[in-house]
């Protein structure tokens, strides 16, 4: 996946010249992901704990 | 190999080593959290490149720290079912739920929005950037919330109500089980003791920088910041700490006589043992340097004020005295030590001489992991003061554990061990390497980014870096 790099020379991100609902649908897909990745590391320590 | 020990020695071992190890990582990452949500709301706020810098800084450092105390933590959460399945069998109607919303917290507020704080910045903007920041940092904080209403639970037990087959069952009344009598003061103590434990790291990193660089802005600018915090936050600890221990004088007095080293009862005034050396069978504080009726003077506000003793307690329900004795006089040395580097700290501010007076920059490196120091030794205070419970006076940690066999509880502490260590001890050394680095102007974040046309394959050549300089690098704002 392309990754955007949009900062300026000032060395501030930017991300902000997006619509919001397309930044709101991005913090919604970062949040699932990550929730995701905690389950199954949970769910892999578990497994190893109680087999 | 395990067939001569205790199972329950075992037992308690293997807890001791885990919740030790892992309360390392949330006394830093729950101070860090609201550190770094400052951090962004300043840059938010005055537009100073400065706090993005140092956000960018301790964001990676959060980052491995707050993955280990998941990790670690998962595994106590499911140490109660292989070790102490009686003691979850029994309290598991009360403490089930308040576990669970600690869980939810740190799934779906902490790791959730962590993944938006560390990748999210170009894709969400700064705001929903800085909202996802502090989602992280409330639930860092709510987490401890639900974990130390469990704990002062088992130290204060109230609202419940015994079913016939033993288990403690939930009363009318949610919260008063929730809002316990020792919690409100529990949860302050201990969220101030990880905020000033991230607030002396801080200000040994940036002590250590100052030491090699006095004119290094950003170093000046985290320990001028962790300076305020130790010189403001660490008098208010000291009082919280004085509530809390007047709070257990009233509901573990037994505690209490154990951390003051009162084998034997006071009836015209206690006087405070600052040191000595407890014997418990001959139930005395030997070679006690001690300041005459200063106990009584500080728990009751009364000189001549009568003390309980140990003597009042039956021997089998005495807790460890030696163990309690010492960690409580660590917690507080080290609390006294954290006033004294912020009082310091003032001074040389007053004299504009706070980046100046190296001394005071080797004093605040070595305080550095004192935070650590005292957080543990104030958990084996009241953790071994509650001894020889699990649930005051209700349960005995002796009736709490599974039945297995001491084989079986040393393979699996042997386990956690050994990979503990290793683990932790990469991650550590990891956060160590990314602290020996200085901060500096156009510091990179967790993930970096080129501009121009992206490069799928081959052999490519790296981004410009720049670590020691004062210019912002261009090409280097991808990702936070």
């Amino acid at each position: 996946m392309a990754l955007k790099s949009s900062g300026d020379p000032s060395g501030e991100p930017a991300g902000d010249d997006a619509p919001l609902l397309h930044r709101l649908a991005w913090m919604a897909a970062i949040w699932l992901g990550s929730v995701t990745a905690l389950g199954i590391i949970a769910y892999v320590i578990r497994a190893w704990l109680n087999p | 190999m395990f067939e001569t020990f205790d199972a329950l020695l075992l037992a308690r071992i293997q807890f001791a080593f885990t919740v030790s190890f892992h309360f390392i990582f949330p006394a830093f990452s729950i101070g860090l959290a609201s550190y770094l949500a400052v951090l962004e709301g300043l840059w938010l706020k005055t537009g100073k490149a400065i706090y993005l810098d140092l956000f960018r800084y301790w964001i990676k450092i959060f980052a491995v720290a707050f993955a280990m105390g998941v990790v670690s933590g998962i595994v106590m959460s499911y140490q109660f079912g292989t070790n102490w399945s009686v003691f979850s069998d029994k309290a598991g109607p009360v403490i089930g739920p308040l576990m669970a919303y600690e869980v939810l917290t740190a799934f779906f507020l902490e790791a959730g929005f962590l993944g938006v704080m560390l990748f999210g910045m170009s894709r969400v903007g700064k705001k929903l950037h800085f909202a996802a920041t502090c989602m992280v940092a409330l639930g860092t904080f709510v987490s401890a919330f639900w974990i130390l209403s469990v704990n002062s639970w088992m130290q204060t037990p109230v609202g419940f109500e015994m079913g016939a087959n033993g288990q403690f069952l939930p009363g009318p009344s949610w919260w008063d089980i929730v809002f316990n009598p020792s919690f409100p003061y529990r949860l302050v103590h201990t969220v101030i003791a990880a905020y000033l434990t991230t607030a002396f790291v801080v200000g040994g990193v940036g002590a250590w920088h100052l030491l090699k660089d006095a004119s290094n802005g950003h170093a000046r600018k985290m320990f001028s910041m962790a300076m305020w915090m130790a010189a403001l936050v660490a008098p208010i600890q000291i009082f919280a700490g004085d509530m809390h221990g007047l709070n257990t004088l009233e509901h573990q007095p037994q505690k209490v006589m154990a951390m003051e080293g009162h084998y034997q009862s006071h009836p015209d005034g206690a006087p405070l043992i600052l040191f000595g050396i407890p014997d418990s069978a001959e139930k005395r504080v030997k070679y006690a340097i001690e300041i005459p009726k200063a106990s009584s003077l500080i728990l009751k506000h009364d000189l001549n004020a009568p003390l309980a003793g140990l003597d009042t307690i039956p021997d089998d329900e005495e807790p460890p005295v030696g163990i309690i004795f010492w960690s409580f006089r660590i917690m507080v040395g080290i609390g006294f030590a954290m006033l004294g580097i912020g009082a310091w700290s003032l001074l040389a501010r007053m004299r504009r001489k706070l980046y100046d007076w190296h001394w005071l920059h080797r004093a605040a490196l070595v305080m550095a992991p004192s935070g650590f120091v005292a957080v543990i030794a104030g958990w084996i205070t009241t953790e071994v003061g509650r001894q020889p419970y699990v649930i005051y006076n209700l349960l005995r940690t002796s009736d709490a554990a599974s039945p297995l066999d001491a084989p079986a509880v040393g393979a699996s502490l042997a386990a956690f061990v050994v990979v503990y260590f290793a683990v932790f001890s990469v991650g550590t050394w990891y956060i160590l390497k990314l602290m020996s680095g200085p901060p500096h102007t156009g510091e990179a974040g967790v993930k970096r980014t080129e501009k121009g046309p992206i490069r799928t394959a081959g052999i490519t050549p790296g981004p410009t870096q720049n670590p020691g300089g004062s210019q912002p690098v261009p090409g280097n704002e991808g990702e936070v």
